[in-house]
């Protein structure tokens, strides 16, 4: 399992196709700005195409789980952990306002600002 | 001189509350050494005053009469995603740091001060230990070379031209090197036991839940650990059992009792029954490392471990889970980055909320940070949702059902740290998925949530290419099975013929 045979799994997926059914993904500009705008990430034209070769080949490459079948598998979000119990309802203190407020980029009297964002037009 | 910090984490705490030795000269030397190592890139931010002063107060706090804590003196360096109050914590990134004339600053001094202490941190505090300072890593974590820091690589102290692996590169650079008896690290895909086995030092990844994840900047929440790196298995366990316990500000955090770990160093390993998973041994593994791994594995045997075969049939399917489940939740918690609260903040003129969060999140992050929150917006959008996220859900439930498995038969499992031994700086960086295939030995452990560790095996020979370079031996345990992870790990380090490891001097 090391890097040798992981890159030779990834020919096999190449110019195989898994899953009949699957539409074979490759990714496109548009959809790199498209989920570039869900992210809120402003790229570079440059970065852009960098993306574009990149995530494709990533997703290619974990196009391998289609391997499986997994039907009757349940999903695992999280880890189980043994016992995780209620904390008791008591209220304490929380944190100074000022020493969180302290390292804003920018304060508006008690609270962060942010431009504006509501159209009063 | 070294000679204070150069000790185990116990006998250096026991000289330092015996009166023999003083925390103050133990912080000196950790300095120092840090100066003396400055090359290596292990810190982003040295914490020199305070650490003399918490020293001196310890020293203080003796003189008067008072008990010690278990790190009594102890210089102690935590990697750069902890929560530090009053000092700089960036998690390696340029959106944590202040704008500087309108830009984005490659500039730790220009760090967020957090407003509290993370949990480990106060824990550490409170045995008494001293902070030296706070470490390099990649950019909130995600990386396995220390290269995707924004503030610049970390390098092996066996190779300066080589990586001495990630995410928790300079916590392990910073044991490897002798400028802290241990040091603080996070594990969210192998990011401490990695670097731990390409630097030659011990590294836990504890089980998922077992130490608090309060104030620990997120990566992947349903991953994320944080574990100690040092030069020894007991130093590694004293630690280990100093941060470790319930936390009621992290939900996630296991009530189950913290036994004394240190003992368990010392405990019969014979009659237990370690398996030795196949798949981990395939033709992508350098055969040196993988003749290291075996000695020690024969070795372990001769102690009287038993020696088994077990089967991972769904280890080659971690690397593509963990890059699915991971970049899923990073997308989410790196939400967070939007200009508004903490770091860095552009604001193009009229460019409203969108320009603040763009223009701070493309200035702000590095390229790996972009393309994993890129990936896991992807995957977790519509339409294909169920074709990866859900898909990779279902098959970390077979992964860990491996596991189950092979924990019905064994009582754990040894394995390789990574396929080769510390690569060279740059090797790597151009090509995303061959750096993610490097870390197919680590992954699984984290998706299934399970105890890890990795311990120094005999480093690979010398040859035209590379010099020797260290390897490691990663043991895997069930759920809350870290005290039985040291005992075997003590009982081949006490037989160890290259133990201790020391780099080569420069």
């Amino acid at each position: 399992m090391g890097r040798r045979r992981e890159t030779l799994a990834v020919r096999e997926v190449d110019g195989r196709v898994l899953d009949p059914f699957a539409t074979p993904m490759t990714i496109t500009r548009q959809d790199v700005l498209h989920i570039a705008r869900l992210a809120r990430l402003r790229l570079e034209d440059h970065e852009v195409e960098g993306f574009i070769g990149e995530l494709d080949r990533i997703l290619e490459y974990i196009g391998l789980l289609r391997e499986l079948d997994t039907t009757e598998i349940p999903a695992m979000s999280h880890v189980v952990v043994a016992e995780s119990p209620l904390r008791d309802d008591t209220v304490a203190p929380a944190l100074d306002r000022d020493a969180v407020l302290a390292e804003a980029p920018r304060r508006v009297g008690e609270g962060f600002a942010v431009p504006a964002f509501v159209d009063e037009g | 001189m070294r000679d204070l910090i150069d000790l185990g984490v116990a006998e250096l705490a026991g000289r330092i509350a015996g009166g023999e030795a003083s925390a103050e000269e133990a912080a000196l030397q950790a300095l120092d050494a840090i100066e003396q190592g400055k090359h290596l890139g292990a810190f982003l931010t040295v914490m020199a005053d305070s650490a003399l002063a918490q020293a001196r107060a310890i020293d203080a706090k003796r003189r008067h009469g008072a008990r010690l804590g278990p790190l009594a003196g102890v210089p102690i360096a935590v990697k750069d995603l902890l929560c530090t109050r009053g000092f700089p914590t960036t998690a390696g990134s340029k959106i944590l740091t202040r704008a500087d004339a309108g830009r984005a600053a490659a500039d730790p001094t220009r760090g967020w001060r957090p407003p509290y202490d993370a949990t480990v941190i106060e824990r550490l505090v409170a045995a008494d230990a001293v902070l030296v300072g706070k470490t390099n890593l990649d950019e909130f974590g995600m990386g396995s070379s220390n290269e995707n820091s924004a503030f610049g690589v970390a390098r092996n102290p066996w190779d300066p031209t080589r990586t001495p692996g990630g995410s928790s590169g300079g916590s392990a650079v910073a044991v490897a090197a002798g400028m802290t008896p241990a040091a603080i690290g996070t594990d969210t895909g192998g990011s401490v036991r990695q670097p731990a086995g390409l630097c030659g030092v011990v590294g836990i990844k504890p089980t998922y839940g077992r130490v608090s994840r309060n104030g620990l900047i997120a990566f992947a929440s349903s991953l994320d650990q944080i574990g100690p790196l040092a030069r020894n298995v007991s130093s590694a366990a004293r630690v280990l059992g100093a941060i470790a316990g319930h936390d009621p500000r992290d939900a996630t955090s296991a009530t189950i009792a913290v036994p004394d770990y240190e003992a368990a160093c010392t405990r019969d390993v014979r009659g237990l029954r370690l398996g030795v998973p196949e798949e981990y041994f395939g033709p992508g593994l350098d055969p040196d490392v993988a003749e290291s791994v075996r000695e020690a594995i024969a070795t372990l045997q001769r102690e009287g471990c038993v020696v088994r075969p077990v089967e991972l049939p769904h280890t080659r399917f971690g690397v593509a889970t963990y890059y699915i489940i991971a970049t899923a939740e990073a997308s989410s918690n790196l939400a967070r980055f939007d200009g508004v609260r903490f770091g860095l903040r552009l604001e193009p003129p009229g460019g409203g909320l969108d320009g603040l969060y763009g223009a701070t999140r493309d200035a702000g992050f590095g390229p790996e940070v972009k393309r994993r929150v890129l990936l896991g917006t992807y995957v977790l959008s519509a339409g294909y949702y169920d074709a990866y996220y859900r898909k990779a859900q279902q098959v970390r439930t077979l992964i860990r059902r491996d596991f189950d498995a092979a924990f019905a038969e064994v009582d754990l499992i040894a394995t390789p740290i990574a396929p080769t031994p510390a690569f060279r700086l740059g090797e790597r960086v151009a090509d995303p998925l061959s750096m993610y295939l490097g870390d197919v030995f680590t992954l699984p452990a984290s998706l299934a949530g399970i105890a890890g560790l990795s311990v120094p095996t005999r480093p690979t020979r010398a040859r035209e290419d590379r010099p020797a370079l260290p390897t490691g031996l990663q043991l895997l345990g069930p759920p809350f099975s870290e005290d039985r992870l040291l005992a075997v790990a003590a009982t081949w380090e006490r037989v160890s013929p290259t133990h201790p490891l020391r780099p080569p001097s420069p």
